[in-house]
């Protein structure tokens, strides 16, 4: 009886330990099977492409902190009188942008007549806000919207963008705030006589000096990117400020004289059309000459006007056809020298030119130059620029 | 056995208690405004610098502008910066707990990235001054350093914390 008991007990033990063994592989088998079905899941969210957000206008935060907003309601109450709908501060901002327009716009002014008095207005009389680089900014300041900017006359680069949209839509010309890839930048587009220009006041505001007045994309592509399948393409140069510096050269050696022509000007930048045939070597050999001026500019600072070297860019002229060649002596050159296509006599004259250009400016703006390098009055090689950059 | 067991239960109690005792412990911090001063007098050539820290009434607030971290995860921060907006800035973050030291770290790294974005755009000749910022975790001490002289600032740092 004893034995049959510890029997029984044996193989309820056993029971028990098989049942709890079933149920344990049980319970392990499901929880693997969710734990697969989640890795399962990531690894398919890891592969998936992300999504990419589509490009707007409006509703687009820049820098993290400035948002482009539409003010075609204010735009569209000063065409038709009608200001019902608007919010006070709206009311408030037509009602300043209304005396700012009727101030600077005469019956009878162009498009671009009027699109230049608006430029002009907004780099004479705006400041840049200096919140924008402050780790922790100061208060809101509005300087992202056209209420603020014209209140309190200090803006962030969407203080400009929009402002100038909502001059330029007031007076019905077509007008979008562009941003670039990175969402850290934002300027307008603006479209004249049925062509797109880029204008970055933003840029030029202090100076007004327009370099970056009525660009077109090839120019501008060299400073930044942005979605050019959903912004129209700037691709005229009738309103590029440079196309009215237009000179015309035979050679490559005319390029000295007309570079120290422009240096120091307000607006230095400019196009050559050289008579006779442009080959491929003939386009290197012009650009190697005004590579050459780069290191001896970089960095220069003449009046008002900040060098940062120079380049030469060949253009086919989209409006009068042909190829142009843009001198730009205030621009970035790309390191492309070209310098193997002059010969070493060629590059001995050429530098000589430089020399004497500079030796010439150190003169006219004060300062000395020597051994290649340019000093400014006070003996300081390098120029410290203190405050916002303007070439952006 | 009785007596085994009230003994087993009395030592499985203490070791309970001991361990909620340490998790409940208050971490102590080196005297934030005592680092903050030892590291902006460590240099003379910082332009004039604003503070904000945890001192502050909207702390928190103030913090989202250099670090997405979660403020409760915090113990201690403080943020010193230019006031003409150049590139110079300070910034020391106390953690409660070591482990969260990698993520505050992370969230100054993406802070960095976004200043020199930002002095890409709009400040060309001081974004080269970002390249040399030093970020770096000492134990629950998570530092970012943007000066000149960033060596001479982390070595205040660092005598600092060896003190505490």
């Amino acid at each position: 009886m004893k034995k049959t008991k510890c029997t029984v007990a044996v193989l309820a033990i056993v029971v028990i330990m098989l049942i709890a063994g079933i149920g344990t592989s049980i319970y392990f088998a499901l929880m693997s099977y969710k734990q697969m079905q989640e890795v399962s899941q990531y690894i398919t969210e890891l592969q998936a492409e992300p999504k990419e957000e589509e490009t707007r206008e409006n509703d687009v935060k820049i820098a993290g902190s400035y948002e482009i907003k539409s003010t075609e309601a204010i735009s569209d109450a000063y065409k038709s009188k009608d200001t019902s709908k608007l919010s006070d501060k709206e009311r408030e901002t037509l009602d300043m942008a209304s005396d700012i327009l009727k101030e600077i716009i005469t019956d009878g002014m162009t498009d671009i007549e009027k699109e230049t008095a608006v430029y002009d207005w907004m780099c004479a009389n705006l400041g840049h806000d200096s919140n924008l680089l402050l780790v922790i900014p100061n208060g809101d300041g509005d300087a992202d919207n056209p209420y603020g900017v014209l209140k309190y006359h200090n803006a962030v680069c969407v203080g400009y963008a929009t402002t100038f949209r909502m001059f330029m839509q007031m007076m019905d010309i077509e007008c979008m705030v562009v941003h670039n890839t990175e969402c850290y930048h934002s300027w307008d587009l603006v479209n004249l006589d049925g062509n797109w220009y880029h204008t970055d006041i933003y840029a030029d505001a202090g100076h007004g000096n327009y370099a970056n007045f009525n660009v077109p994309d090839v120019m501008r592509m060299r400073e930044q990117s942005w979605d050019m399948d959903f912004f129209p393409h700037a691709t005229s140069f009738k309103y590029y400020k440079a196309m009215e510096n237009l000179e015309t050269a035979d050679s490559i050696s005319d390029i000295p004289a007309l570079i120290a022509k422009y240096m120091g000007e307000t607006y230095s930048n400019f196009f050559i059309k050289f008579n006779g045939t442009v080959d491929e070597e003939f386009a290197r050999r012009a650009v190697a000459v005004v590579n050459m001026y780069s290191s001896a500019i970089e960095d220069l600072q003449l009046g008002d006007t900040r060098y940062y070297g120079a380049y030469g860019l060949w253009v086919s002229d989209p409006d009068n056809g042909g190829f142009i060649f843009l001198v730009s002596i205030t621009g970035e050159t790309d390191g492309t020298s070209y310098q193997e296509d002059l010969t070493d006599d060629e590059r001995a004259a050429f530098q000589q030119k430089i020399d004497e250009l500079m030796n010439s400016l150190a003169e006219k703006f004060g300062g000395s130059y020597s051994g290649g390098s340019y000093y400014y009055e006070d003996n300081a090689e390098t120029y410290y620029y203190d405050g916002i950059e303007g070439d952006i | 056995m009785k007596k085994i067991i009230a003994a087993f239960i009395l030592v499985l109690t203490m070791a309970a208690l001991t361990g909620c005792g340490e998790k409940t412990e208050e971490v102590k911090d080196v005297n934030f405004y005592d680092l903050r001063t030892a590291m902006l007098n460590a240099t003379t050539k910082l332009p004039e610098m604003q503070t904000a820290s945890s001192a502050d009434d909207n702390a928190s607030e103030l913090l989202a502008y250099v670090s997405d971290i979660d403020y409760e995860k915090v113990s201690n921060f403080f943020v010193s910066y230019s006031k003409e907006g150049l590139a110079d800035e300070i910034v020391v973050i106390s953690v409660k707990d070591e482990a969260d030291a990698k993520e505050a770290k992370e969230s100054l790294q993406k802070h960095l990235d976004h200043r020199k974005n930002l002095f890409a755009n709009y400040a060309v000749e001081e974004a080269a001054r970002l390249e040399n910022a030093v970020i770096k975790v000492s134990g629950r001490y998570v530092v970012l350093i943007i000066a000149d002289e960033y060596t001479q600032i982390e070595r205040a740092f660092d005598d600092m914390i060896k003190e505490n």
